[in-house]
């Protein structure tokens, strides 16, 4: 029997060290099923890192959880998607927190709500009210200048970049619909961290990218994708017979 | 030694003679080709049908294919035309048949070499005797579908032998060294096929890729009418000029034997008549006499491969993370060719799949804006993308010590620019890495586009993702910047007004530091923060909170840029670097500005860069800077021990009394000056 502190201890780490390829995430993952019998100190592990640690990790635990749904469900151990369930607010508040901090995380937060449901982990009420709540998050500080010429995207809380001053900051100021002129994110994301999510968030693409040629296989289904696709002679048909005849025309006269 | 991969550059049309008369007796063989032209007899096999493997032959011989002047493959002569048999045979509907009979070695194999051969020499043509046909053929796109070849196939065979049998006697070895005998190491054949068979809806298919590989599928039924018509054409032409009448009788008689095996179409090998092969060679003996021989510089003699460069780092043009560019003259041709070598270290995979969608796409395009292909050589273990050499680039021209572009001609240059992304466009392709160091210009003035290392293949009418990681950060556009995986040909329009900025004036517009944070700011800077009434789609981006500026800024472009540009241009610059990619002109909407349509003066062409000495490239300017700041650096390195030693006298002059005070001055008052 491994030592609870040490395995609490390794899963802590294995989490501030997620980045963005599935490997990271899927070996946290197995992990924390290997050691399921602690499935609620694990648990407990995840929320207290969503608060602790930058936007990015965050983000990364995000899509890590989608990862442990995913696990738990395949090896018959519920006890994880069910904590998730129970928690799933406190989480999105930690991930995409209302004071405006977590703004660039509300498309990460909302990707993997939309996965759980699709994998039946969050009932359908649950992602509908989970989203509204995103919506404003999501127009935060971009809100305030609504009217006329005032529109102008610019984040306006202009904050020492550093750490994100930690905390899930659920009683956090709620500065929806705040005007240009308030700060609106209490910890914008230093030069560093941008371009690591930026790097993160391409490799997260180059995944996805390498599955959305697939089809099923299934029946029609490739045939059909290919018939929609299927439009009607267009000029650039013209130009490829064009070109062609250009290349018969080169080579008979070449004679 | 390097085979040059058989088709490799779809767009080379010299290659291959894919569109044989039908109606009409094949033209002629070799005959009344001019000497050159069949230096060595052929013995290959009929080219357009074989299927044989590559390994038949050593690949190809050297130089072949260029896209060089037309050559005289077609014998100018009547007698082929139309003897009573081959217009029988031809009535049969044997299209493919009939077209390729003159194969008996001359048409696929030769076509290509021609023009080098008539440029130069015969032993540029030996190495083909033996090896090119099958191989080189191979993949013909144009060879017949497969019905129509199967009774071919023996007939090949027929004449395989039939000229493997006679080879020898009138084919002299090769007496020089040359890329032939290196070629007998190398196994390597490499073949990239553009022409991969596509299912038959393919053509209809939105994405053009598949469009494209379907292309020369398409024109073995489709060339049928044109095909006739050129033929009549040629036939005309033969007319001229006429020869004694043994040869076309000798050919003649030849044609019958064939047509004939064919209509009974016997699958196994033919009897074959031993004199016609005889009376062959007679005619090629006399041809070859009159053909002098070449005379190599020792340079290109002693070159390795039938691509002569300079040893070392001296004919590099140009490096990246992709390779080198090397400069290189073709040894027999003196053809000037840029050589990119494709990097294969650290490949673990293999050869890399980035090269082959770039020599993909590259074998698809054909455009007078667009660098052309000629060719795909492996050579010593390495890969070589063969282009056409240009002289210059913009990035070099604009640095130019002292070239001077006038309105007439820049516009012209842009006019080019924008001519060969619109047909990239309509073709469905992004170019992905527009930028000044990428567009390349003859020392005619003519601009073509180059490296498509990043050019995909894009779904006109679906949106995919692709990755955002592409072009040159300071030509990057914001959406692209802001994490957009959506976008289009917006992105290469973009990238263009910032080349266009760039001839206008000679400077980056956005020359940022490097990173996205910092590239963002420095558009900013220029055209102000964007906003959602300008630009909708600006909160979706996925980096848009993570990339939010910090602060408001204000358009300055106008402010910048309207005394520094006509206003038409200044107009459609302001078109281009909108915020909104949907709301940018496209390629064929910037051809109709008044900028080139009305505003003064027309565009003139460049000409005067033939007077240019030397080549201008990025890379040369790069060095030229470098060459500068050493010898600035020199220069003063220099200054100061010349001081040093001044100092020194001084100081042995006067016992080193002062030392101090002699610091920079000029000698002798300094020191008159202190001694006083």
């Amino acid at each position: 029997m491994a030592d609870p502190f040490e395995v609490r201890m390794r899963f802590t780490t294995q989490l501030q060290h997620l980045n963005a390829s599935v490997t990271s995430a899927q070996k946290a993952a197995n992990y924390a099923l290997k050691y399921r019998d602690m499935d609620e100190d694990l648990h407990s592990c995840i929320l207290e890192q969503l608060e602790k640690n930058n936007m990015n990790n965050r983000a990364n635990i995000m899509y890590f959880i989608e990862h442990l749904c995913d696990l738990s469900q395949r090896e018959s151990h519920p006890s994880f998607t069910a904590m998730i369930q129970r928690d799933i607010t406190h989480i999105v508040d930690a991930v995409a927190p209302p004071d405006g901090s977590g703004a660039a995380n509300v498309k990460v937060a909302r990707k993997v709500l939309t996965s759980l449901q699709s994998k039946d982990v969050l009932s359908v009420t649950t992602i509908s009210e989970l989203s509204e709540r995103l919506d404003a998050r999501d127009t935060l500080g971009g809100k305030g200048g609504d009217g006329g010429e005032g529109d102008l995207e610019v984040a306006n809380g202009i904050d020492a970049p550093g750490a994100p001053s930690g905390v899930g900051s659920l009683g956090g100021r709620i500065s929806v619909g705040s005007t240009p002129t308030v700060r609106n994110g209490m910890a914008r994301l230093d030069k560093r961290q941008v371009e690591q999510r930026i790097e993160e968030d391409r490799e997260r693409g180059k995944r996805q990218r390498e599955m959305y040629w697939a089809v099923s296989g299934e029946g029609d289904d490739e045939f059909d994708r290919m018939w929609e696709e299927t439009v009607d002679v267009n000029e650039d048909d013209f130009l490829l017979m064009t070109e062609e005849r250009e290349e018969r025309v080169e080579i008979a006269g070449a004679s | 030694m390097y085979l040059r991969s058989p088709h490799a550059y779809s767009p080379n049309p010299y290659h291959q003679n894919p569109y044989p008369p039908q109606g009409h007796p094949p033209p002629p063989y070799y005959q009344n080709q001019p000497p050159s032209q069949y230096g060595p007899p052929p013995h290959q096999s009929q080219p357009g049908y074989s299927n044989q493997p590559y390994g038949r032959g050593r690949g190809n011989y050297r130089g072949g294919n260029y896209g060089g002047p037309p050559d005289n493959r077609m014998p100018p002569q009547t007698s082929s035309f139309a003897p009573p048999q081959a217009q029988r045979s031809s009535k049969t509907g044997h299209f493919t048949n009939l077209s390729w009979t003159p194969a008996t070695g001359r048409r696929g194999g030769h076509a290509v070499g021609d023009t080098k051969s008539q440029a130069g020499d015969q032993p540029a043509s030996q190495p083909r005797q033996s090896s090119e046909g099958p191989g080189e053929e191979d993949d013909n796109p144009f060879r017949p579908s497969k019905d129509l070849r199967v009774e071919d196939e023996s007939n090949k065979n027929d004449v395989t032998k039939q000229q493997d049998d006679t080879a020898p006697s009138h084919m002299p070895p090769p007496d020089r060294p040359n890329s032939n005998e290196h070629g007998d190491g190398s196994k390597i054949s490499f073949a990239i096929k553009s022409k991969a068979p596509a299912p038959t809806h393919a053509s209809k298919i939105d994405l053009a890729a598949t469009k494209i590989a379907s292309r020369p599928l398409a024109s073995v039924s489709a060339p049928l009418p044109s095909s006739r018509s050129t033929s009549d054409s040629r036939s005309d032409r033969r007319s001229d000029d006429r020869r004694p009448s043994y040869r076309s009788e000798a050919r003649d008689y030849r044609y019958d034997y064939k047509n004939d095996t064919r209509h009974t179409r016997h699958p196994g090998p033919k009897p074959v008549p031993r004199p016609k092969p005889k009376q062959k060679r007679i005619e090629k003996r006399t041809v070859k006499r009159r053909k002098p021989r070449p005379q190599l510089s020792p340079d290109c003699a002693a070159s390795d491969s039938v691509y002569y460069r300079k040893t070392g780092n001296e004919s590099v043009i140009g490096s990246g993370t992709y390779g080198k560019v090397y400069k290189a003259v073709h040894v027999y041709t003196k053809e000037k060719v840029a050589l990119k070598k494709i990097r294969m270290e650290g490949e673990r995979d293999g050869f890399p799949v980035t090269a082959i969608r770039e020599i993909k796409l590259l074998q698809s395009l054909r455009h007078e804006n667009v660098v052309r292909l000629q060719e795909v050589m492996v050579e010593k273990n390495d890969c070589f993308m063969v282009f056409e050499y240009l002289s210059h680039d913009l990035t070099g021209l604009l640095n130019h010590p002292s070239f001077q572009l006038d309105h007439a001609h820049k516009k012209h240059l842009a006019k080019q620019l924008f001519e060969g992304l619109d047909y990239l466009h309509r073709r469905g392709v992004l170019h992905r890495d527009i930028k000044a160091a990428n567009i390349l210009i003859s020392n005619t003035g003519l601009l073509k586009l180059a490296d498509f290392g990043l050019a995909r293949f894009f779904a006109k009418r679906r949106q995919l993702d692709y990755t955002n990681r592409v072009i040159t950060i300071w030509y990057r556009s914001p959406e692209l910047l802001l994490g957009e995986t959506q976008y289009g040909p917006a992105v290469d329009i973009w990238s263009a007004a910032c080349v266009l900025v760039e001839i206008f004036t000679r400077h980056a517009i956005f020359p940022g530091d490097g990173g996205e944070i910092n590239q963002l700011d420095k558009i900013y800077s220029v055209l102000g923060t964007p906003t959602t009434s300008a630009w909708p789609a600006l909160k979706a981006l996925p980096w848009f909170e993570l990339l939010r500026p910090a602060e408001r800024k204000a358009p300055a472009f106008a402010n910048e840029y309207r005394k520094k540009l006509t206003p038409a241009a200044f107009d459609l610059l302001a078109a281009m670097f909108q915020f909104d990619p949907q709301l940018r002109p496209q390629a064929s909407d910037v051809l109709e500005h008044p900028y080139f349509t009305t505003e003064e003066p027309r565009p003139r062409q460049v000409w005067e860069l033939q007077k240019l000495e030397g080549d201008w490239h990025e890379f040369e300017s790069k060095a030229l800077r470098k060459e500068k700041d050493r010898a600035e650096k020199e220069r003063r390195a220099r200054e100061r021990e010349r001081e040093r030693e001044k100092r020194k006298l001084e100081e042995g002059g006067q016992g080193g009394r002062e030392v101090k005070k002699v610091r920079g001055l000029e000698g002798g008052e300094g020191t008159t000056m202190e001694m006083s």
